[in-house]
């Protein structure tokens, strides 16, 4: 008998992992990319353009520009210590965040004011997923928490990707919002020039010249602050993909063309709701984690949380680490999982709401904008061609298309990052071919372990 | 007996008064040119008297008033429709009830004219020396314009051109002041002021950098209206902010016992300096000198269309001249035959097919061959004075009721030629369109198109705008008065500021003073070059 368990477990042992026990292959260590996708970025090279120009007059000298894809491979490739990474995308984000909120427009242009003052990355979806202890999968029904493990890998690296992308996507906005000033800062200047020939050729008063200055003054200055905003979110990105330091200072990306937004159509939450709860990486995870805690022969405790932190500093979604997991606990996953479903829910309909509330108004905006530049030529015409000149209203006409125009970027800008968000919920688009899944390392197990993960294994064929 | 050769003193006198002493013994004709001097105002003031006979016995004449000097754009004249003896017959007098200003008991002593004076609006009175210019050639007068010679006129002053700029230190503020006067109407009413058909403008700015700039002269009030009384030297001007009244105190303006002196003046007469002159003058009298009587006209050669020049003595140009003659005979029984002369002045456009023209439409003339003192007369500023019209050729004086005896004018009947020589540089419209160092101006003029004020100087009312390109909004030119006999010009703009100039050739010399409004800096009071580029209504 003793003979015959023995052979038994030998022989279980040997079939278990017929290769791996001959292959040396390193611990597992997420920083180790085993995997070919990753083993090709590791070599990748950033690839940049050089750049087309226009970013100088104010002091934004940039040489090297690198795309989306460049840049989301960079990230990708980096060491994989995702917690640490996407604690440096939040932080980066934050950052951001911050130097947004550090354009206090000096203009009175309510809209720039609310640009200023939006949040886009509040949009972006924070939830993460969490990592198992690595001897976990030592067990067999640890192979649904590999799963489980694996999707939630997926969601921690779908949430850096949306990240990068909420990034990107801010500082295209930063630079459009830039052009957009420096566009009628020379409009600006023009009046400025009129108001001092006119000044000096005792056409007007000094009152009207000082007044077109200040205004003149105060819109370089938020472009300043824009471009010292939009060099810092340089630094923020080039941190995030790791760049060499030596080459932050000539860091530049790719400016992504304005969506053509065309006839976008309203997102309807309920049926985007049936499709998140369906594809969203986060269930998938939940869904693993409650098979594989059915067959679980004891209660565990996952301890899940970064190396390097404690429990309550896990990317702020703690309320996963307090999770255990065991035939007791069942239950208790089960509401988490509804937790989960409603955090997700919520998701969908905030998405869903600011999508279509945009939508609704985005039109009122662009027509607004159209308006406000027909305002501007038509000043413009009367006074070239009808003579007739009113500085003040030509202010107000820019005024007016900087605000209109601020919005309509502000719009078009979070239409890009919805379908981020969407996608990123979806885990469809450019995710499923970034992603990665969390790599394996074989261990081996003693008869008990053995015994136990063939009765899993069993039961959940059954 | 006493009460009856009273009787018959009174009836003599009145009988002089009613008939004038006969001209026939003294002749008036041509120019006299000299000065009033005010008993209250120690200056001379240029004075120019034209006498043309428009009767055997019978002289009408036109006096100018200039500031400044006799060609000076400051000026007011009068026309005397008939010039009378006095009572005892030695003085003449011109007097009307129309006008503002009277001579009297002026008498000529070889060739010179002294008498005195009396402004009734202006409640001042005088002394009158004027001595005739030589007759012939006309070209003399230009180099004899201050030959007046008196011992009197000596240690005064002659008066100053109003227009320019004064300067001043006013309770340690350094104030300036800039006046323009510009002529718009001609009178054809009683006038209330002694210098009338004026327009002043102007402003007053302080150097305190208020405007921008540390030496920038900002504007603090601008002045619209004003009048002007050379007799009392006092000159009141009405605008914004406030009213101001000013004394001459020559050479000083006192302004509230700040006294401003003239730095800069603003002469806006045509100074044709450089040009050479025309020969017309000489050409018409070495024809006059020679044989050339043709025959007697007749009523029946009266009729015609006439093509010839009228030449501007003062401007040394010359204009083409229509004129069109059309008689009405009357029924059976009676001699004389009435006709219509109309005549047109044509203006030179460069770089333009046509030319530009005005017409003077005159009464009814009656035709009388043996009356050689025919005057066309407009009813409104132009007189024609015929001196001789033949068979093909009419000659006369072309005189201004507002400016005076402008120049010669010579027509030629359709299909026949003048018999001289006619050069030099034909008068310009002063309508086109201009660019000056910043400005664009575009001036122009409806034909035939009667002023908004019967009364206005130039028979042409003058449209037009002007902007500083992409920089001021276009200023329109609401109305406008081209002195064509001084050469100067005026026009308002739509803002309600008055500029003014000259014609310099083909060009403009305009002073564009600043936009009207309190803390606008102050242009300084120069001409600027506004050079012609091309016709109006582009």
């Amino acid at each position: 008998m003793n003979l015959y368990l023995f052979m038994v477990c030998f022989l279980t042992g040997f079939l278990a992992l017929p290769s791996h026990a001959k292959t040396k292959l390193p611990p597992h260590d997420p920083s180790i990319n085993n995997y070919n996708f990753h083993k090709k970025l590791s070599v990748a090279e950033l690839h940049y353009c050089e750049q087309s120009g226009g970013d100088n007059k104010l002091g934004l000298s940039h040489k090297k520009e690198y795309k989306l894809d460049v840049l989301l491979e960079r990230l990708m490739s980096q060491n994989f210590q995702i917690r640490l990474n996407a604690e440096k995308v939040f932080q980066a984000k934050h950052q951001v965040n911050i130097e947004i909120g550090k354009l206090l427009p000096s203009l009175s242009f309510s809209t720039l004011q609310a640009v200023a003052n939006n949040d886009p990355f509040t949009l972006a979806v924070q939830m993460i997923g969490f990592m198992f202890p690595s001897h976990w999968f030592h067990f067999e029904e640890s192979k649904l928490f590999l799963k489980a493990e694996q999707w939630g890998h997926k969601v921690l690296q779908a949430n850096q990707i949306n990240g990068l992308y909420a990034l990107y996507y801010e500082i295209n906005f930063l630079r459009a919002l830039y052009d957009m000033f420096e566009e009628y800062r020379i409009h600006l200047k023009e009046l400025l020039d009129q108001a001092e020939i006119r000044l000096k050729e005792g056409e007007d008063r000094l009152d009207q010249k000082l007044k077109i200055e200040n205004i003149y003054l105060m819109l370089v200055s938020d472009q300043r602050l824009l471009e010292a905003s939009i060099q810092k979110s340089y630094y923020q990105l080039a941190f995030v993909v790791d760049l060499e330091e030596d080459k932050w200072s000539e860091f530049g990306i790719v400016r992504l063309p304005f969506p053509e937004l065309g006839e976008l159509p309203e997102i309807d939450p309920k049926e985007l709701e049936a499709l998140v709860l369906q594809k969203s990486p986060e269930m998938m995870q939940f869904r693993y984690l409650i098979a594989a805690a059915k067959y679980s022969a004891r209660s565990r405790f996952f301890d899940f949380l970064s190396p390097y932190g404690g429990k309550e500093t896990s990317l702020g979604f703690g309320y996963m680490s307090q999770i255990k997991i065991g035939r007791s606990r069942t239950r208790e996953m089960e509401t988490r999982m509804e937790e989960l479903q409603a955090n997700l829910k919520l998701a969908v309909y905030k998405l869903a709401q600011d999508h279509n509330t945009a939508l609704s108004y985005y039109k009122n905006i662009l027509l607004g904008l159209e308006n406000a530049k027909k305002w501007f030529g038509f000043l413009t015409r009367r006074f070239f061609e009808g003579g007739e000149y009113d500085a003040q209203e030509f202010l107000d006409a820019i005024a007016s298309i900087l605000q209109f125009h601020g919005e309509s970027l502000n719009l078009g800008y979070n239409f890009m990052l919805y379908e981020a968000i969407e996608d990123r919920l979806l885990l469809r688009g450019p995710y499923p071919k970034l992603l990665n899944s969390v790599p394996l390392k074989p261990v081996k197990l003693g008869l008990k372990r053995k015994w136990e993960n063939l009765k899993i294994k069993k039961a959940v064929k059954a | 007996m006493f009460r009856y050769g009273l009787s018959i003193f009174v009836f003599f006198v009145l009988l002089g008064f009613s008939q004038g002493k006969s001209f026939a013994n003294v002749d008036l004709k041509g120019r006299f040119r000299g000065y009033l001097l005010p008993d209250k105002l120690h200056l001379k003031i240029p004075l120019q008297l034209d006498f043309f006979r428009v009767g055997p016995q019978t002289y009408s004449a036109v006096l100018r008033l200039n500031l400044g000097h006799f060609n000076s754009h400051e000026y007011v004249s009068q026309y005397y429709e008939e010039v009378v003896y006095s009572a005892d017959g030695n003085e003449i007098v011109l007097d009307s009830d129309d006008w503002d200003l009277s001579l009297f008991e002026l008498e000529l002593i070889d060739k010179s004219l002294k008498g005195k004076f009396r402004s009734h609006s202006g409640y001042a009175k005088g002394k009158v020396l004027l001595r005739k210019l030589p007759p012939e050639p006309e070209l003399a007068e230009r180099v004899l314009l201050e030959q007046v010679n008196h011992a009197e006129l000596h240690d005064r002053p002659t008066f100053p051109l109003l227009s320019g700029q004064y300067e001043g230190v006013c309770d340690e503020v350094h104030k300036y002041l800039q006046v323009e006067a510009s002529k718009w109407f001609s009178i054809f009413e009683p006038v209330q002021t002694p210098f009338y058909g004026y327009k002043f403008t102007g402003r007053l700015g302080v150097s305190d950098g208020s405007c921008g700039g540390s030496d920038s002269i900002c504007i603090q009030n601008n002045f619209e209206e004003g009048t002007f009384n050379p007799y009392s030297g006092f000159i009141k001007m009405t605008g914004q902010p406030q009213n101001i009244r000013l004394s001459l105190d020559y050479p000083f303006l006192n302004l509230n016992g700040c006294k401003l002196k003239k730095t800069k003046e603003l002469d806006l007469a045509y100074q044709p300096k450089d040009e050479p002159l025309s020969t017309i003058l000489e050409n018409i009298e070495a024809w006059r000198r020679s044989d050339n009587k043709t025959e007697e006209l007749t009523s029946n050669k009266l009729d015609g269309y006439y093509k010839g020049f009228l030449y501007h003595t003062q401007l040394n140009r010359y204009q083409v001249m229509d004129v069109s003659v059309e008689s009405i005979r009357q029924a059976r029984g009676r001699s004389h035959i009435h006709f219509f002369p109309s005549a047109w002045l044509h203006f030179e456009h460069p770089n333009e097919d046509g030319d530009f023209k005005i017409s003077f439409p005159f009464k009814k003339v009656i035709f009388n061959p043996r009356h050689p003192y025919m005057v066309w007369d407009s009813g409104l500023d132009a007189l024609a004075k015929i001196d001789c019209w033949q068979k093909d050729l009419i000659m006369g004086q072309w005189i201004s009721r507002t400016f005076g005896v402008v120049g010669p004018f010579v027509l030629a009947r359709h299909g026949t030629q003048i018999p001289f020589v006619v050069n030099g540089i034909k008068l310009k419209s002063g309508l086109g369109m201009y660019e000056g160092k910043n400005w664009l101006l575009e001036l122009f003029a409806l034909e035939d198109r009667n002023p908004i004020d019967l009364a206005s100087f130039f028979p042409i009312q003058i449209y037009g705008g002007a902007h500083i390109p992409g920089v001021t909004e276009m200023k329109t030119v609401d109305a406008g008065v081209y002195d064509f006999y001084s050469g100067s010009i005026a026009f308002r703009l739509s803002d309600t500021r008055v500029v003014t100039g000259r014609i310099h050739g083909d060009d403009l010399r305009l002073f564009w003073p600043s936009y009207p409004r309190w803390g606008v800096k102050m242009l300084p009071m120069d001409l600027q070059l506004f050079k012609h580029v091309g016709d109006a209504g582009r």
